[in-house]
């Protein structure tokens, strides 16, 4: 996949990136400031990843568009908000959210790996796919994956252990037993902590206070907030309802093509004296058949993988919308806290909460093993085997990228996040993340554009720059860094153009307005095709 | 006046040989868009015709082992043409691949007598003659010589699907199976089985055209329209995306996203129940053959002006509606873009 070119912006101001190359790209400035973080956020955005956008930086009133090739084909995207528009071969697609976007990439444009989360096997998103090549500048965190919130750290390595060949065992009839005895276990535990959870009694005005959470600026700013989640669960609900009609739709248009379809069947026409279907037709007019069984198959074979991708779609939703409903709860739930109350039963309080996490973490577990019922299979020791042979064939690579930034290192990496209050100076965090993206991109053999933004972040010197640099554009994947040149470093050609290497001069953008009237026009033009006046308001 | 001899009724492998040459008629002679009708075993096993009455006449012989003498023997048929009241443009045979050793090299897959080693040639005069001496008693050597020189010799190099594909240039025709399109070729070739079904022998027309009220001829607009039909068909719920006119022809309603979404889905829902309704056959051969026309007319005709043309000309839509054969036109338009 080479990214050829981001673009972003709206009516008013715009700024169009057409200068990448298929290798090694330097994106940088003499300062801070310049855009180059909008234009890699924006390049991530464009494809379906999470906003990651510097504070202050307003993205919903921009559309953002990127085009890339992968093989032959050509695709353009724009994105805005949650629509996507997708144009590619003269064809336009419409995806209306991050779930229904997905759709789109899995097959059309690479295969996103499948993973098991909640009891459930699920296409991967974007956000987390995209953190096997994508370093950003915030939320830097080597303890964690960037996007935290649905996804988990473990998601991540689950994730790798899926893009291999699993081997997996079938369930035998005794392990069976075994886990539906395990899950009555738990039924009953979460049984008991109901009772006792229901035991105290809570004045749900104090229900609030415990959760009551100090940052929580004025009413007013907590009116909006809420009044936010609101909108967005409403929004997300009106989404599956509509994704839901459409089901039924196809359904329903299955049906009534099967049955089509059959009276068609019965229409052959045999002869009476001795059964054969060789039999002449003897009519004026014989047009072709309204179509053939190449063409009924794939229709209904389409519509069928359709409703399947639309149900992936709405359980997505699904997901989403209890996630927003468990935070507006949550955020109710802290309307008016007044001390008092607060003193006199956060005791009472503490327990419920205690209760409460318990039974949640317990439902949690029970969907699980119901899961693995479901599947029929659970972790071979081969495939524990072969798990472990991952990471350790990973941290090898990391390791061995590590030597090469220098060889008297005293870091040896064992894993692909560290432990909590385990920290890394600057310079080793950046090399942390410069060696794991390399490694997995060489265990996993990908061919997505390697993107760290701020490769230097951390004060790296000039040396292990080079050497970065040289390992960079010695792979087949493109690359796009960034990086912030001090004054003193900053001369115009301090990373010299060759057929390898592709600087590129933000220094000249003014301070903080990457963004420029003088762009529009050509990025009206760009987007014209995709009518997105009209179609993303 | 013409009197139509030697039709015959074919065996299936025979009927193979003479769907090929039916198509390489439509698909791979460089003046192929000038024959537009394929008269079926009349004037032979396929002529094709221009709308002027042009003819291009072609003999197939899928006989394995043929040997110069033989050709020959079975260029009696054209020869008759070329001997009859009608003038003939072209005189085709269609053959399968011959051995090295009767050429003098390998020129292409079609080629004149004057390819054929110089020994050979005379055993194809020799074959030729002899037939003539044995159905007329005589043979005119000097008119043998100057058919022999307009007769064109197509070796089959390749498989049935090969000719399918090359009638028609849809963009993404390339991608398809080959099982895709030797199921067309069954189409086709059931459909030429059937218009033999008919008996003429004895039959006189004064015009070449006249062929036409025996309704033994298939239009290359057919075949034309059956191609697109499959390739259309095959892709329509597919996750292709939906082509650029109709987008932009729809974004201009001020839909929101999500509506825009259920329209299209709509309209694949319309065109998918036209492809399985035998009941609405005629409307919807005739709404794809109109929005073809019109697209091969003017290539930049609007998808609004196609559905206009349809509207005119079919008289009743029922599958069908507004929007469907709007999707359906920006579609076809899109394919033959190339």
């Amino acid at each position: 996949m080479k990214v050829r070119k981001i673009a972003f912006g709206n009516s008013e101001e715009a700024f169009i990136e057409d200068r990448l190359e298929g290798h090694l790209n330097i994106i940088y400035s003499d300062d801070n400031n310049k855009g180059k973080t909008l234009v890699i956020q924006g390049l991530m955005y464009s494809l379906g990843n999470e906003p990651i956008f510097p504070v202050g930086f307003e993205y919903k009133k921009y559309y953002f568009y990127v085009r890339f090739a992968v093989g032959d084909n050509i695709f353009d995207v724009v994105r805005k908000n949650t629509t996507f528009v997708v144009k590619s071969d003269d064809m336009v697609q419409i995806y209306g959210s991050i779930s229904d976007f997905k759709q789109f990439l899995n097959g059309t444009v690479f295969n996103l790996p499948v993973v098991a989360k909640d009891g459930r096997e699920r296409l991967v998103d974007p956000a987390l796919f995209y953190e096997i090549f994508f370093v950003g500048q915030d939320k830097r965190d080597t303890s964690n994956i960037f996007n935290k919130g649905f996804y988990k750290n473990s998601d991540f390595i689950e994730m790798l252990f899926s893009m291999g060949e699993s081997t997996n065992n079938v369930i035998s009839i005794d392990q069976i037993e075994s886990i539906n005895a395990d899950i009555k276990t738990k039924r009953q535990r979460v049984a008991v902590l109901k009772r006792n959870s229901a035991r105290i009694k809570i004045d749900p005005e104090i229900g609030a206070i415990a959760l009551a959470n100090s940052t929580v600026g004025s009413f007013e700013n907590r009116k909006i907030y809420i009044s936010g989640i609101y909108d967005g669960l409403t929004e997300l609900s009106k989404q599956r309802t509509r994704e839901l009609n459409r089901v039924n739709k196809l359904e329903a248009l299955v049906a009534e093509l099967t049955s089509l379809n059959r009276s068609l069947e019965e229409g052959l026409v045999v002869c009476a004296d001795c059964g054969s279907d060789r039999i002449l037709y003897k009519a004026r007019d014989v047009e072709f058949e309204v179509s053939n069984k190449a063409v009924k198959d794939s229709i209904l074979g389409s519509i069928r993988s359709n409703i399947f991708m639309k149900n992936e779609v709405i359980s997505d939703l699904t997901n989403q919308i209890e996630a927003k409903q468990a935070l507006l709860t949550q955020e109710i739930k802290k309307s008016p806290p007044t001390f008092r109350d607060f003193v006199l039963f956060s005791e009472g309080l503490d327990d419920a909460k205690k209760y409460d996490e318990e039974i949640t973490g317990l439902l949690a577990e029970i969907k699980s093993l119901e899961f693995e019922l479901e599947r029929g299979s659970t972790l071979s020791e081969e495939e524990k085997l072969r798990r472990r042979n991952v990471l350790l064939k990973i941290y090898e690579k990391m390791n061995a990228y590590y030597k090469m930034l220098d060889v008297n290192g005293r870091i040896e990496f064992g894993s692909l996040f560290t432990k909590k209050g385990e920290t890394y100076s600057g310079s080793e965090e950046q090399e942390f993340f410069f060696c794991k993206a390399l490694a997995l991109r060489d265990f996993l053999g990908h061919n997505f554009p390697i993107v760290i933004d701020s490769f230097r972040d951390g004060e790296i010197s000039t040396a292990k720059e080079q050497i970065m640099l040289s390992i960079l554009s010695g792979i087949d994947n493109q690359v796009i860094v960034s990086s912030t040149l001090k004054s003193e470093e900053y001369v115009r050609d301090k990373y010299k153009k060759s057929a390898k290497i592709n600087p590129v001069d933000y220094s000249g953008h003014k301070d903080s307005a990457i963004l420029d009237p003088k762009h529009v026009e050509k990025f009206n033009v760009m987007l014209s095709e995709f009518n997105i006046g009209i179609v993303l308001e | 006046m013409y009197t139509f001899k030697n039709t015959e009724r074919n065996n299936y492998k025979a009927s193979q040989y003479e769907t090929k040459s039916l198509l390489y008629l439509i698909g791979l002679r460089p003046d192929k868009k000038q024959i537009s009708i394929l008269a079926i075993d009349c004037f032979n096993d396929v002529t094709g015709l221009s709308s002027s009455g042009k003819l291009w006449d072609l003999q197939s012989k899928g006989e394995a082992g043929l040997t110069p003498q033989k050709i020959g023997k079975y260029l009696y048929t054209l020869y008759s043409n070329y001997d009859s009241i009608f003038k003939f443009h072209e005189f085709i045979f269609f053959m399968p691949v011959l051995k090295d050793s009767y050429l003098k090299g390998d020129v292409g897959y079609f080629y004149g007598l004057e390819n054929f080693k110089n020994a050979e040639q005379d055993k194809v005069i020799l074959g030729l003659s002899k037939e003539l001496t044995r159905v007329h008693g005589v043979a005119n050597r000097k008119k043998i010589d100057s058919f022999l020189e307009r007769v064109v010799f197509v070796e089959d190099r390749e498989p049935s699907h090969h000719y399918v594909k090359n009638v028609l240039d849809f963009k993404g025709k390339d991608k398809k199976s080959d099982v895709f399109y030797d199921e067309i070729f069954k189409e086709i070739r059931d459909r030429q089985v059937i218009k033999k079904t008919s008996y003429i022998e004895g039959l006189s027309i004064l015009r070449p055209l006249d062929v036409l009220n025996f309704n033994r001829h298939i239009e290359a607009k057919d075949i034309h329209v059956l191609l697109v039909n499959r390739l259309v068909g095959i892709d329509l719920f597919s996750q292709q995306g939906i082509p650029i006119e109709f987008y932009s022809e729809a974004a201009s309603r001020h839909l929101d996203v999500e509506d825009l979404r259920d329209l299209i889905q709509d309209c694949q829902a319309k065109i998918s129940k036209a492809f399985f309704n035998k009941n609405s056959k005629k409307e919807f051969w005739k709404v794809l053959e109109v929005i073809l026309g019109s697209v091969e007319e003017n290539h930049s005709v609007s998808i609004s002006d196609v559905f206009e043309s349809v509207d005119l000309l079919v008289k009743k839509l029922t599958v069908l509606d507004r929007d469907s054969i709007l999707f359906l036109s920006a579609l076809i338009k899109e394919g033959l873009s190339k």
